[in-house]
């Protein structure tokens, strides 16, 4: 036991020192040679340093210091690992666990570094409430508020198609629905959730489009039409949210109710629904959260105007944040690359207001 | 007050009926917008299923759909590899290593939470950017995975979080009553008791690369074609029914892609649920 363990310590210390050393020689040697990448305007590849080939001699170098210090490294650690399994496992699920918030961060620093210098280059106040969207003039505008105002009315219409329905299905589930029944809708809601959003998009294009054009008028492809196919598509978000939210409620609520004479349907009405209020809210927060984030389906069905539209022009068509995007990516390039970039920008701090607001209500409605 | 309104209310039954005449209504009409989505795109486009609609090469007068399959299969492979690890050890961290509540757990739950709600196009923006012109990957296989498998990682962490706290505590005093370390009642029961949970997630996250457009088409591309390597272009399944869609001039096949991949969706959300079930029959 005692030399066995001694040996180990000794292991142990020298790994972790050529750990340290090594590990700071590669760290050194990686970063100047990104820097170098960065100054001699070549494509970043940073990934790919170990494999690229410098176009200096120093880059060259450093690539050979950068591979041999890589070496010690590794074995350091895979050392390290074997005699400490347990210490090791718990490294790694840390370095794991910290992804998402790697992720958010990447998400955050490359949105916004691409996106405000624009911003602020084109004018922020321009930006956001200039009314002309004109990528091939010269000089070019770029106003967005016709498609904030136009992903604030198909939002609008998504929940006045989706919230009642939604909130009345989920009083269905939640409080009437036969047992057998439920477990045969219980999957048809996840369903609902689960299909594509081209599938939808693809049926609000040939389904409800000649249906807005013959019963409304218009071309079809319109705010209203995007509204309906919105509220079918926020609807088992609304209802899954909801039902969760009023199964919450103590069913001794329901019972005090009962016993002080309410009919059922008094007590679900008057007593669960209000006592589930705040978890309700927070379904209907996150519809709208998917509304306005959606972006095929609006797409194939909106028309796509860059123009502002009046809220009585429903039957016109619209642009919202989300399809200005990926109408014009594709080809975009320079300033209008960067304005939609902003776009996204834009459409991002909409969605964290609205993930904060959410999960504020989602605590509160003591929802988990 | 309250309770003498419910008394006084308990006569007007003409108005408790509405309201459930009216809870019956609206969930009529949810399952009438399933039945009409899912019939409409199924008896329209089963017709149009030909065995040509499989041949190996897409061409201007054959709209194939199978190198959009093969490329939904290679990116739905390659986000899991790179997803399902890092989830599961996320969560493996969050239930069984971290202490309930700290300061990491909470930004690191607050970070998934803001993942879940990132709309799909800030997702295909990021991933331009950053895979595409940042890496300089461009449009490829491996932008899209990565992209990808940020997307779905949210998905699988809470997944298989709920399905470790819902392993008993009893296994875990049982293997270290035995003397087994943390790892080994981890890695030998925890896991192994929370596995079909998180095989319900992995599946559930398979249906959303699946149906994903909007990321796919700027860090994959949109080209009908198989794609030669992992950094070569190509397409997926819903982003070859988006081209038809918006091409408009093969509306045959556009039925028939549509079908096809609403067919792949309900079997995928039928295995979900079933291994579900089996979790939840145990």
């Amino acid at each position: 036991m005692g030399k066995h363990s001694l040996i180990k310590d000794q292991l142990t210390k020298i790994s972790k020192i050529a750990l340290i050393i090594f590990g700071s020689v590669a760290v050194i040697a990686a970063g100047l040679l990104v820097l170098f990448m960065y100054r001699g305007e070549e494509e970043a590849r940073i990934l790919f340093f170990l494999f690229y080939a410098g176009q200096t001699m120093y880059m060259q170098v450093l690539r050979i210091v950068f591979m041999g210090s890589m070496l010690p490294v590794f074995a350091a650690l895979v050392i390290l690992s074997i005699l400490h399994k347990e210490q090791a496992a718990k490294v790694l699920f840390i370095i794991s666990a910290c992804a998402a918030i790697l992720a958010v961060g990447l998400i955050c620093v490359f949105l916004f570094m691409q996106g405000l210098p624009a911003m602020v280059e084109m004018g922020i106040w321009e930006f956001l409430t200039g009314t002309d969207w004109r990528p091939t003039w010269d000089p070019p505008r770029f106003g967005i508020f016709p498609m904030i105002v136009g992903s604030l009315y198909v939002t609008a219409g998504a929940i006045l198609f989706g919230v009642p329905i939604g909130i009345f299905a989920a009083v269905y589930m939640a409080e009437v629905c036969p047992k057998p029944i439920y477990k045969v809708l219980k999957p048809a809601i996840n369903l609902l959730a689960g299909i594509p959003s081209v599938i939808y998009g693809y049926f609000g294009m040939v389904v409800l489009v000649p249906f807005v054009r013959e019963n409304f008028g218009g071309s079809g492809f319109s705010i209203l039409t995007a509204s309906i196919l919105l509220g079918m598509m926020i609807l088992p978000t609304v209802i899954t949210i909801s039902e969760n939210a009023m199964r919450a409620v103590p069913r001794e609520m329901y019972e005090g109710a009962v016993a002080l004479g309410a009919s059922h349907e008094r007590a679900v009405f008057w007593v669960i629904l209000p006592a589930a209020k705040s978890g309700v809210m927070a379904a209907i927060v996150l519809g709208v959260g998917r509304a306005i984030g959606e972006t095929m389906a609006v797409r194939m069905v909106a028309g796509n105007q860059p123009l502002l539209r009046m809220p009585y022009e429903f039957l016109q068509g619209t642009r919202t944040l989300t399809t200005n995007v990926v109408l014009d990516l594709g080809y975009a390039y320079g300033s209008h690359r960067a304005a939609l970039i902003a776009t996204g920008v834009v459409l991002f701090v909409f969605i964290l207001l609205i993930n904060t607001l959410f999960s504020l209500l989602k605590r509160k409605g003591g929802l988990r | 007050m309250k309770i003498a309104g419910l008394f006084k209310m308990k006569r007007r039954k003409p108005l408790d009926f509405v309201l459930f005449a009216l809870t019956w209504i609206c969930i009529g009409l949810t399952v009438s917008v399933l039945a009409l989505v899912v019939g409409y795109v199924l008896i329209n486009g089963v017709m149009y299923i030909r065995p040509s609609l499989f041949a190996f090469q897409y061409t201007v007068e054959n709209q194939s759909l199978f190198p959009a399959l093969v490329g939904t299969l290679m990116i739905v492979a390659m986000a899991l590899t790179l997803s399902v690890p890092i989830g599961v050890f996320s969560a493996i961290y969050l239930v069984e290593y971290a202490k309930r509540g700290s300061r990491f757990v909470r930004i690191v739950r607050v970070t998934t939470e803001t993942l879940a709600g990132i709309p799909s196009i800030v997702y295909g923006l990021f991933g331009f950017i950053f895979f595409g012109v940042v890496l300089g990957w461009g449009l490829s296989l491996m932008s899209g995975a990565f992209t990808v498998s940020i997307m779905i990682l949210p998905l699988i962490m809470r997944t298989t979080e709920e399905s470790l706290k819902a392993v008993p505590d009893a296994f875990r005093e049982g293997s270290f009553g035995l003397g087994a370390g943390k790892l080994r009642t981890v890695g030998r029961i925890v896991l192994p008791a929370a596995m079909p949970g998180i095989l319900a997630g992995v599946i559930l996250a398979i249906g959303r690369i699946i149906g994903e457009t909007a990321a796919i088409i700027f860090t994959l591309g949109n080209v009908a074609r198989m794609p030669n390597n992992l950094f070569d272009t190509g397409r997926t399944l819903s982003a070859h029914m988006y081209a038809l869609a918006n091409e408009g001039t093969h509306p045959g096949e556009a039925h028939a892609t549509a079908a096809v991949l609403l067919i792949v969706v309900i079997l995928i959300n039928a295995l979900s649920s079933r291994i579900a079930r089996l979790i939840k029959a145990s």
